[in-house]
């Protein structure tokens, strides 16, 4: 099942050497373990986001460690120097090992 | 007489009753907080906390002091730092005091990322800080923190 979620460029017009930041949204439950279910009465199990990693043209950038107490649908922002034109990749990847892949095209002027 | 001693003793009674659940709660409370905060310690020093120095002059914090819900905090985080290939911020780590579990993100730069930034949103249970602990690749840690006023508190 591939979850949905978005990767993009928050700034509009930048050049080669210009800082950028990037955000990053995917839509995911995050579940801590100490929470009862309303309907059955059972203890939720652990069910988040884990780890958070960028890549530009398969070189790794950046590698996020989410913790149980960032919110739900966690939205991080990140920055990246832009060295030329090419494709930024951020892999989701939750607890039980499902990976989702969003991608984002850099494009500087 | 009678009357008189009957009356005394149920109004000392009552008194003691009435202040017992204030000077157990309260304290009860208290040790609630205290086992949080030795948690909270374990995982402060598990993140390089036991050599930490104070980063309030570098490390700027961009939280709303009252937010409007618990659930979804925005934590913004701004390193005065240099990004070079040799003298970089490696770590940034957003822990928060109070909650279950404790850590909310630990971001990994490199010197590709060009700036010492990061934004994310946090979910407080109640009203605490939220510490923030920066590692350079040499080694050195840097920490800040500031308390948030919760309201209205998220699932922690």
């Amino acid at each position: 099942m591939s979850r949905r979620g978005v990767v993009k460029i928050n700034d509009k017009d930048y050049k080669v050497g210009d800082v950028v930041k990037v955000q990053a949204v995917i839509i995911h439950p995050m579940d801590t373990g100490y929470q009862k279910d309303k309907h059955s009465g059972q203890m939720k199990p652990k069910f988040y986001v884990q780890t958070i990693t960028a890549y530009f043209e398969d070189k790794k950038i950046a590698e996020f460690d989410v913790g149980v107490s960032a919110s739900a649908n966690p939205k991080i922002i990140f920055p990246y120097k832009v060295t030329g034109p090419g494709t930024l990749k951020v892999i989701f990847e939750n607890n039980q090992g499902e990976k989702t892949e969003k991608t984002t095209k850099v494009t500087p002027k | 007489m009678e009357r008189r001693d009957f009356l005394k003793s149920t109004l000392a009674f009552a008194g003691a009753a009435a202040l017992a659940p204030v000077l157990f709660g309260g304290k009860l409370h208290a040790d609630d907080n205290e086992k949080e905060m030795r948690r909270f310690q374990r995982q402060f020093d598990k993140f390089g906390g036991k050599t930490a120095v104070d980063g309030s002059g570098i490390i700027k914090l961009n939280i709303p002091e009252y937010p409007e819900n618990g659930g979804t905090v925005p934590v913004e985080v701004e390193i005065d730092h240099p990004m070079e290939a040799d003298n970089y911020i490696a770590k940034i780590t957003v822990l928060v005091e109070l909650n279950k579990g404790k850590h909310v993100i630990t971001a990994n730069y490199t010197p590709d990322n060009g700036l010492a930034y990061l934004f994310v949103n946090a979910k407080l249970g109640g009203t605490q800080h939220v510490v923030v602990l920066a590692e350079t690749n040499t080694g050195k840690v840097y920490t800040h923190k500031k308390k948030i006023n919760v309201a209205l508190g998220g699932c922690g």
